[in-house]
């Protein structure tokens, strides 16, 4: 997907969005700063405003939160109450309790897998969406992506399993199981989702891991499931379609971090967008205002969030 | 937790202390959190009884779920926005739903968005029925980025995608919102 020139970026469009929403300016005002795109921006602004005044839900009655907040308190007291008057012996019945008969269970279980192991491992390779083995042929695959010690690695196997995903899709769209085929490409879906987190923070600059080989393999992904989709019957094309935009979405991501940050994209008298690639700090945050006017959240990852409201403030809309 | 908890603790802090049975430090938990989870609640059912009702089970939910709670790199925020929208499904299933869910049979082009109980004639019925029929993810980042304005790292933290997909998914939807709009209109 290539962006038309003068077409408004994703981060232009977010940035303006935020001070509309922060009141530190209006859509007009936002669309004369950067003329190029005020028609655009204008539109797309307006519709978020039809957006905001139709859907913009209302705060809590604060009578509620406050009611709610005491019998939320009170179940909570009296379901620890209930706990503790499990007398400990009870409790402990309720623990197994290891037997000489489980430990030879386990010892049979270890030597069934040490010994038929291979042979199931080597057959799940096979393995198609509904079968028997399939899911012993994916955990074999998570366990490979967690063994693997490289970024590089790690994208080699996951360009290799999203591939694996379309094959076995193609496969059940010649039988016509398209419910199979929705699972092997929810599998694709999220392993492209992994791969493309990954080439967005690996650094890789070649290879699978790597933004721009990532965005040839997707455009080459999308070519594929268009030719499944071709010939699939009406269930499957519906899983298909959603591959295909899934894939097309990830690719918009890419060419986003490729672009970003080059000035000579930007034209005369644009202001430089301060959003960066993805993988930012949380202190970042803080220079576009994204926040609603609220106590500044602490510096702890999962601190108090900027948006959390405190106890007794009734909020306005934005 | 007592009296001297200061404002400032952790989401992390608090999720362990009411790990190990402080009511209180879930309280203060509920309090942080309602607004924006009651906010999200209501937009999607549209009746402020159904909202307060659901809300409160949302919590309880999450109460109940936190002995096996781990942040695992996500906020307790997007936990709870999970929480509420599987409750949501469950709501609208067992009220065999006349506004199908996503995760229900969501047919193409039903006016899905038009919640419950609030259809009146001065609504913005175009924009209610073309995003109505926007895919699930567009209508789900118009909801928490425009309608809610929630700022753009808590919808990725909520929809578990990074920033930059957040807004290229916004710039996307609203695009594909506005040609929608300009069809209906023209109907």
């Amino acid at each position: 997907m290539t962006r038309n020139r003068g077409e408004v970026s994703p981060e232009l469009l977010d940035q303006c969005m935020t001070e509309v929403q922060l009141g530190r300016g209006r859509i007009e005002a936002s669309s004369s700063q950067f003329p190029e795109f005020a028609g655009t921006l204008s539109t797309l602004l307006g519709t978020a405003n039809r957006i905001r005044e139709e859907l913009a839900p209302e705060d809590p009655e604060p009578a509620f939160v406050n009611t709610s907040h005491a019998r939320l308190l009170n179940r909570i007291q009296v379901s620890r109450r209930g706990r503790r008057q499990v007398l400990p012996k009870q409790l402990q019945s309720a623990r197994p309790i290891w037997r000489p008969a489980y430990a030879l269970a386990v010892i049979l279980l270890v030597l069934g897998l040490l010994l038929g192991g291979a042979g199931v491992v080597k057959a799940s390779a096979q393995a198609l969406p509904g079968g028997s083995l399939y899911v012993v042929k994916r955990a074999v695959e998570e366990t490979r992506l967690a063994l693997t010690w490289s970024a590089s690695g790690d994208a080699g196997l996951m360009k290799a399993y999203s591939e694996e995903r379309l094959s076995e899709a193609s496969a059940m769209a010649a039988v016509g199981r398209s419910d199979d085929l929705g699972l092997a490409l929810a599998g694709y879906d999220d392993m492209i989702d992994r791969l493309t987190a990954l080439a967005e923070t690996s650094g890789l600059q070649v290879g699978p891991g790597s933004l721009v080989q990532l965005q040839a393999d997707l455009e080459r992904h999308i070519e594929v499931l268009q030719g499944v989709n071709s010939h699939s019957p009406a269930a499957a094309q519906v899983h298909i379609d959603k591959a295909i935009e899934h894939s097309r979405h990830n690719q918009a991501v890419i060419e986003q971090l490729v672009g970003s940050g080059n000035p000579s994209d930007l034209a005369p008298g644009q202001q430089n967008t301060p959003k960066g690639p993805a993988g930012k700090s949380d202190d970042d945050r803080g220079e576009s205002g994204e926040s609603p006017p609220e106590p500044a959240g602490t510096e702890k990852p999962h601190g108090p969030s900027p948006w959390a409201r405190p106890r007794s403030t009734k909020t306005k809309a934005p | 937790m007592g009296e001297g908890t200061e404002r400032s603790a952790s989401d992390s802090d608090l999720i362990s202390l009411a790990q190990s049975g402080d009511a209180d430090a879930f309280g203060e938990l509920y309090l942080r959190y309602v607004n924006p989870i009651y906010r999200y609640i209501r937009m999607r059912v549209g009746d402020a009884h159904a909202a307060e009702d659901l809300t409160e089970m949302v919590f309880l939910r999450s109460f109940e779920s936190l002995p096996g709670y781990r942040e695992r790199g996500h906020p307790f925020s997007a936990f709870l926005y999970r929480v509420a929208r599987n409750m949501l499904v469950d709501h609208y299933r067992s009220k065999k739903a006349e506004v199908p869910l996503e995760e229900a049979d969501l047919k193409e082009g039903e006016p899905a968005a038009l919640e419950e109980g609030v259809i009146r004639k001065d609504r913005d019925q175009a924009i209610l029925e073309a995003l109505a029929s926007l895919p699930l993810d567009y209508q789900e980042v118009i909801r928490l980025r425009v309608a809610m304005a929630l700022p753009t790292p808590s919808v990725a933290e909520w929809m578990g995608r990074s920033e930059v997909s957040v807004r290229v998914l916004l710039h996307r939807a609203l695009k594909a919102l506005r040609k929608k709009v300009e069809e209906v209109d023209q109907e």
